[in-house]
């Protein structure tokens, strides 16, 4: 709540497409969902061959970019932050 | 199993128009649905850069190897870099402001709107996913069969059914 009162002045003084949304730096990985249905949409209305079929297949990609982000995500955490402290320095 | 895509003359025309505006190559022949759909998907990536990094997050001046990717979207992405240049980049709509410089007793000014940090990155990237998605649409419209929207069903879905047995 903090944070959200934190970025509330600059939400309302926000000039939307000329200057940066305001405060995303807090909710910047939200920012995948919208990433993965844009290149979803994109991508499936050139490749369904039935358009019915469309929101369903534009559903299973988009969740399956995010499940690969956030694994890739996990994958990358437990690496950095988990295997390689335990290498040996030299 | 879907069926054999059936080969389709390159049409440099709606390759074209599909640079000119997402979708409307698809649109021009025939594909109007499709079309749509895609103009939405790469608009939407479009759209929500410019909304999360602002009109910084496109300048062919400054992220020129960026720009080439977003050139991919078509007029509107130099527009919105035009814009870039006439609205912050002159300070018309924002004042501009004293930034340190790499070099000694140099003053650079930037507009207090310039995007930096997540905004800049994330603006950037859905600006640059638009310009390579709607590459992939356009090559689509260039090569698709004209008018081929229509559902499948009566005779094509007999040749599928038949096709699948």
């Amino acid at each position: 709540m903090s944070r959200l009162a934190e970025i509330a002045p600059s939400v309302l003084a926000w000039k939307p497409f000329l200057q940066p949304a305001p405060g995303v730096e807090h909710w910047w990985w939200v920012l995948v969902i919208p990433t993965a249905v844009g290149v979803a949409l994109a991508y499936k209305s050139t490749r369904t061959r039935e358009l019915a079929l469309l929101p369903r297949d534009v559903l299973r990609m988009s969740v399956q970019i995010v499940l690969a982000m956030v694994g890739i995500a996990v994958f990358l955490y437990l690496l950095v932050m988990v295997l390689l402290p335990r290498l040996p320095v030299e | 199993m879907p069926d054999a895509p059936i080969a389709q003359p390159f049409r440099p025309l709606s390759f074209l128009l599909g640079w000119l505006f997402p979708g409307l190559g698809h649109i021009a022949s025939g594909n109007v649905r499709r079309g749509l759909y895609a103009m939405a998907g790469v608009l939407l990536l479009f759209v929500s850069g410019i909304a999360v990094g602002g009109l910084d997050c496109v300048d062919r001046n400054e992220d020129r190897l960026w720009f080439i990717g977003q050139a991919g979207s078509g007029p509107i992405a130099f527009a919105a870099s035009y814009a870039n240049d006439a609205l912050l980049k002159s300070g018309s709509v924002a004042p501009m402001v004293e930034m340190p410089s790499m070099q000694r007793g140099s003053k650079v000014t930037v507009s207090s709107f310039k995007s930096i940090a997540h905004a800049n990155d994330f603006g950037t990237l859905l600006v640059f996913l638009a310009g390579l998605m709607n590459v992939c649409v356009m090559l689509d419209a260039a090569v698709r069969e004209p008018s081929s929207d229509a559902p499948i069903s009566g005779r094509r879905a007999g040749e599928r059914k038949a096709g699948a047995a």
